[in-house]
């Protein structure tokens, strides 16, 4: 099996599923701009992905020592990154509400408190469980959820 | 003596016509008596048939009577005339052949009406008779056949009575359970109307930063509990 990377550099693109699902589609783009070569590495950086992006994943090839002005090593570096946002945990989140960008922000810093380790959000919305939450993660299960609370008074 | 012999002719064919009646009436009574035997259904051609015989047999002894009458009358102005001798004896015997003849010939029509009557009465009887079984078999037959129609009706009904009990009894419980399902099916629908309904309000009525809490302390507790344990 191979050793998957720190993705903490990463981690405002890697809070939910949805987001590693976009950010695994990025990397797949910038992947193939480097294998046709029709671009210098520079350009291919500046114009494929978000500065943003692309700020934080030349500096995790720099913390990796890949060298981002070579293809080669930049197709080889990427593929392990997607790796490794594969191989990451996901934490099964129910909500009776659609949480915001910023609450969800707000949940990734609570959960880092405890893990401190990048873990996903896979997240559903049920009304039905009228507030709290059902947590599952790593084949563990809690229902938090205040439609428990009351059959459990019931 | 022509005259003699021309009366001895009369005589004898006056005879012998006699002797023809009398076989002629006695074929006429077998006929008769073989007629009795028949069967009942031809009674009535049979009884028309000796009607016709007996009409016939009276004409002709009455012809024959007065012929013999006729003859007699002839024959003893004819007498007069003969020899004394022969005469007498010829007359004599022609005289008692006729008076036998005509005995013979009233007696044979007596025997023949009383005969007929005898074989009316005894038809009439026999008539009688077989109406009478008849009747009564009948009478028994109808008896007996009401009897076996009441016993099946009763027979019938009593099933009709049963068969409709136990249908009524199905039907009733199949009504019980009916409506048992019903009542619980409306039970629980109710049940989850107002659970969902009770679950949507709680839902809207709770605020969005509330909702919030409720989650970061739904996260916090599954970390005290080790569920987000890696």
């Amino acid at each position: 099996m191979t050793e998957t990377m720190n993705l903490i550099e990463l981690s405002p693109y890697l809070q939910t599923t949805a987001d590693a699902k976009l950010l695994s589609g990025l990397l797949t783009k910038l992947h193939e701009s480097f294998f046709k070569k029709q671009q210098s590495p520079d350009a291919i950086w500046a114009k494929e992905i978000p500065a943003t992006l692309s700020s934080s994943l030349q500096k995790l090839a720099a913390e990796n020592n890949v060298s981002t002005s070579d293809p080669s090593s930049m197709q080889s570096f990427l593929v392990k990154v997607q790796e490794s946002i594969t191989a990451l945990p996901q934490l099964e989140l129910t909500l009776s509400i659609a949480p915001t960008k910023d609450f969800i922000k707000q949940i990734t810093r609570t959960i880092a408190r405890q893990s401190n380790k990048l873990v996903l959000i896979a997240l559903k919305v049920d009304q039905s469980i009228i507030a709290g939450a059902q947590i599952g993660f790593q084949g563990r299960y809690k229902d938090y959820s205040l439609r428990k609370q009351l059959e459990t008074t019931n | 003596m022509i005259l003699d012999n021309i009366q001895i002719i009369f005589v004898i064919a006056t005879i012998t016509i006699l002797g023809g009646i009398a076989v002629f009436i006695y074929s006429i009574l077998k006929k008769e008596h073989e007629f009795q035997e028949k069967e009942k259904e031809t009674f009535q051609q049979y009884k028309r048939i000796l009607k016709k015989a007996h009409t016939q047999a009276r004409s002709l002894l009455e012809t024959t009577s007065a012929a013999s009458q006729e003859l007699w009358t002839e024959t003893k102005a004819t007498n007069e005339d003969l020899t004394e001798n022969l005469d007498k004896v010829l007359q004599t015997m022609a005289q008692k052949h006729i008076e036998t003849m005509s005995k013979q010939a009233q007696l044979l029509q007596n025997d023949y009406k009383n005969k007929v009557t005898q074989m009316q009465n005894q038809i009439d009887q026999n008539t009688e008779q077989m109406i009478q079984n008849a009747q009564k078999d009948i009478t028994g037959q109808v008896a007996q056949f009401s009897q076996v129609l009441i016993k099946n009706a009763t027979s019938s009904e009593e099933t009709i009575n049963k068969k409709t009990q136990e249908l009524l009894l199905a039907v009733e419980n199949e009504i019980t359970e009916y409506k048992k399902q019903r009542l619980a099916k409306i039970e629980a629908d109710v049940s989850q109307i107002v659970q969902k309904t009770y679950q949507e309000v709680l839902h809207t009525s709770i605020p969005e930063d509330i909702q919030q809490q409720l989650i970061l302390e739904a996260l916090e507790k599954a970390k005290q509990e080790g569920i987000l344990t890696l």
